[in-house]
């Protein structure tokens, strides 16, 4: 049972048509505007078409003219569903999710995932430090960075200390275990870093050439789509991640923020305090055409983008 | 600024005079009174005839909306997200404590100062003292009959249930066999079973004796008998104590929800068509046998609770837009073979069109400024002539700006144009801002 036209909403199913329940109706809607009915052709006239409904016996057949044809598909509709099996409903779903998903989402869950690898290395290195520093806290805190010192207690090698307790083995290979972990979130850090920088190379490679890759995910993880970022102003590019002040300005009259995720790009923190707020707002216009040169158009490389910006901002 | 008094507080300087003593009820269902606790002495209170009856005159009172603003005249610090767009100064108390409060007295709890001086007495009452707003339970304001008729309340339907029903264990067992065998009516989903015979056997007349229920009805620790459970005013919902529940069709939890014995209770908080149950909605069209359009479906907390209504015998078409929750909804509903999936925009029914037939109920669950057109479009496409529409609807959505009384009453304009209300609830507690329209289609 195929149909050409978009079934119109059924307006009412009994417009007092004779359809007798013998009947097996098909209607095929070609592209010639032939009425096909069981393999017989039907009259194609300019001015009206007639659809004849076959039936097994000669004398069920009718002729019947095309205002009746909503209902007739409408009658024929319900019937096709009545025969739909509760299946079709799933796989048809089904089909779709599958098909909805892009690489706009894979990038954003890895930007999410990455924000919480940081979370997951600050809560296991408190750990890490406060039971280290048991056997040697000068070296603990010696070491700035947690996941430097988690492979530097792996290795093994530190100074002896005056207030460290002396830990046998089983107890150094525990915390050498706790420092194994956060040296495999941290690597596995480096990993989902490299696969964003790979993913907005091949997709969005402007945006990324002008924000970074790390800004730039930020950015499309704010927006959540890249369908929606593309079409956002470039106002609201700048304020991404500042909705507090933002809405704060707007209901209370308090001064209105400059940048919000932008804030943390290269660009911004360089210039001196005064220019900072006409460099987000420089830099924001310039990723706004960026992800719409990308997204609308070719995903190509134009470093005309890039060096306009540094010349704007007169790098 | 003259500020606007309602109509009950205007004294006969603004018009016609009162005749019942004038007493503002807050949301509690006690007078208002001022922040000493004293009787009121006329002579201080009574204002000049020409004060506008908004002001407080210099006497503070916790509840007038001005003071709420603070003496500063600032505007009011709204924590919600979607106030107004540019810097408003609106003097709103859509938000801050009590907010529900305020909105919901039918009699404003602003206490403008008596000034009519009608030379009642009010020296001798005594004044209750003002709990303040943040800790006052919500409570909601003393019914009159009427309103009692037209929807009951869950303690008034619990009590008019309880002496019409038979009382599962008001006679020791072997009294109870011997009677004129009556189905059980919560075992028969399909038999209207709550409309009794006129003659009651002895024991449904008489009170039924509360040490009597305890004794026999004691639930072990954990337990609940299914006798507990009894059928509610509406067919396919049952009620155990507090709560509403359905009869489970599959044995999956599908959100977490409590069950007992084959019955899942329903979320108020969690379900909007729950909470318009709770709230004594009288007919939703939703019963055993029946197709229902869920527009809205999301992850399928609600829809789990409308298959179990409709039973093996009716339909679900579960409708939402979004992948990410259909992908829940046909994960955790696969098993219940009266669930249909549909994946599709609401707002375009020719698009979906050829996956329905007609059906019974349409409900709408869908957070949109569109959502009562869009409810009206699939209303006229698929709802049979007589059926049910239900229009959970979010005043929020429709319009920020607008209070929800107002959006109310406009929403009821284009309904009424085209159907007919024949319910309507408000979904506080459970949702704020949230109402129920019931809609029959001619």
């Amino acid at each position: 049972m195929h149909y050409l036209c978009r079934p119109l909403v059924m307006q009412s199913i009994y417009k007092g048509l004779r359809f007798h329940q013998s009947m097996n109706v098909e209607i095929l809607i070609s592209q010639k505007s032939h009425y096909f009915v069981d393999g017989a052709q039907v009259i194609d006239k300019p001015d009206a078409l007639d659809v004849t409904l076959s039936a097994q016996k000669p004398e069920d057949q009718q002729k019947v003219p095309l205002t009746e044809l909503h209902a007739i598909m409408a009658i024929i509709r319900e019937q096709n569903l009545q025969q739909t099996p509760r299946e079709a409903y799933f796989s048809t779903v089904a089909t779709q999710i599958s098909g909805s998903v892009d690489w706009d989402e894979l990038i954003i869950q890895a930007t999410k995932s990455l924000d919480e690898a940081d979370l997951a290395i600050n809560l296991l290195s408190k750990r890490l430090r406060e039971w280290f520093e048991w056997h040697n806290p000068e070296f603990s805190r010696s070491i700035g960075s947690h996941e430097k010192f988690a492979e530097l207690v792996l290795v093994g090698d530190f100074p002896p200390s005056a207030m460290g307790a002396e830990f046998d083995d089983t107890s150094l290979s525990a915390v050498k275990a706790l420092a194994t972990q956060i040296v495999s979130v941290s690597q596995y850090k480096e990993q989902t870093r490299e696969y964003i920088q790979k993913q907005m190379e091949i997709h969005t490679p402007n945006f990324l050439a002008i924000g970074g890759v790390a800004i730039a995910a930020k950015i499309l993880a704010a927006s959540g789509r890249v369908s929606h970022l593309a079409k956002l102003p470039s106002s609201t590019i700048q304020l991404l991640g500042a909705e507090k002040a933002l809405f704060r300005h707007l209901r209370s009259g308090a001064s209105p923020p400059k940048y919000g995720l932008l804030f943390q790009h290269s660009l911004v923190q360089n210039a001196p305090n005064s220019e900072r707020g006409k460099i987000a707002r420089s830099l924001a216009n310039a990723m706004s055409i960026a992800i719409r040169k990308d997204y609308y158009g070719n995903a190509t490389l134009d470093e005309a983008l890039v060096t306009q910006l540094l010349k704007k901002v007169r790098v | 600024m003259k500020k606007f008094v309602p109509s009950n507080k205007r004294g006969p300087k603004d018009g016609a005079p009162r005749t019942s003593p004038r007493r503002s009820y807050g949301y509690d269902g006690f007078s208002q009174s001022d922040s000493q606790d004293k009787p009121r002495s006329f002579g201080r209170d009574r204002a000049p005839r020409s004060s506008e009856g908004g002001s407080s005159g210099g006497f503070k009172r916790g509840y007038n909306r001005e003071d709420a603003r603070g003496s500063s005249g600032k505007p009011f610090q709204s924590s919600s997200r979607f106030s107004s767009r540019s810097g408003s100064t609106r003097p709103d108390s859509r938000s801050g404590p009590g907010r529900d409060a305020r909105r919901d007295s039918k009699k404003f709890g602003s206490d403008a100062p008596r000034s009519d001086n009608s030379g009642r007495k009010f020296s001798g009452e005594k004044r209750e003292l003002p709990r303040s707003r943040i800790d006052m339970p919500f409570k909601r304001p003393p019914r009159d009959d009427a309103s009692r008729e037209r929807s009951p309340s869950r303690d008034d339907r619990r009590s008019n249930e309880r002496s019409e029903r038979k009382p599962a264990f008001s006679k020791p067992r072997s009294e109870y066999s011997r009677d004129k065998p009556q189905s059980r009516s919560h075992s028969k989903p399909y038999g209207d079973s709550r409309e009794r015979s006129g003659s009651k056997p002895d024991y449904q007349k008489s009170a039924r004796p509360a040490s009597t229920s305890q004794q026999l009805s004691k639930p072990r620790s954990g337990v609940s008998f299914s006798a507990d459970i009894t059928p509610h005013r509406l067919q396919g919902v049952f009620t155990l104590k507090r709560d509403i529940c359905t009869k489970a069709l599959t044995s999956t939890i599908v959100y977490g929800e409590r069950h007992t014995k084959g019955y899942r209770i329903w979320d108020p908080k969690r379900s909007k068509l729950g909470a318009a149950i709770h709230k004594g909605v009288s007919q939703i069209g939703i019963k055993p046998g029946a197709t229902v359009l869920y527009l809205g479906c999301s992850t399928g907390t609600t829809v789990s609770h409308v298959s179990d209504m409709v039973g093996e015998l009716g339909k679900v078409y579960a409708l939402d837009v979004a992948p990410r929750v259909m992908r829940d909804l046909v994960l955790s509903l696969k098993d219940r073979e009266n669930v249909y999936p549909l994946m599709a925009d609401a707002n375009n029914p020719a698009s979906f069109a050829h996956l329905l037939s007609e059906v019974d109920v349409v409900f709408m669950d869908i957070a949109q400024r569109e959502q009562v057109s869009i409810f009206l479009k699939n209303v006229t496409a698929f709802l049979k002539p007589g059926g049910f529409g239900l229009l959970s609807l979010k005043s929020r959505s429709v319009d920020i700006t607008k209070s929800p009384k107002q959006v109310f009453a406009e929403t009821r304009q284009s309904l009424e144009a085209q159907v007919t209300i024949v319910d309507y609830a408000e979904l506080d507690p459970f949702e704020i801002d949230h109402a129920m329209f019931v809609i029959k289609k001619n």
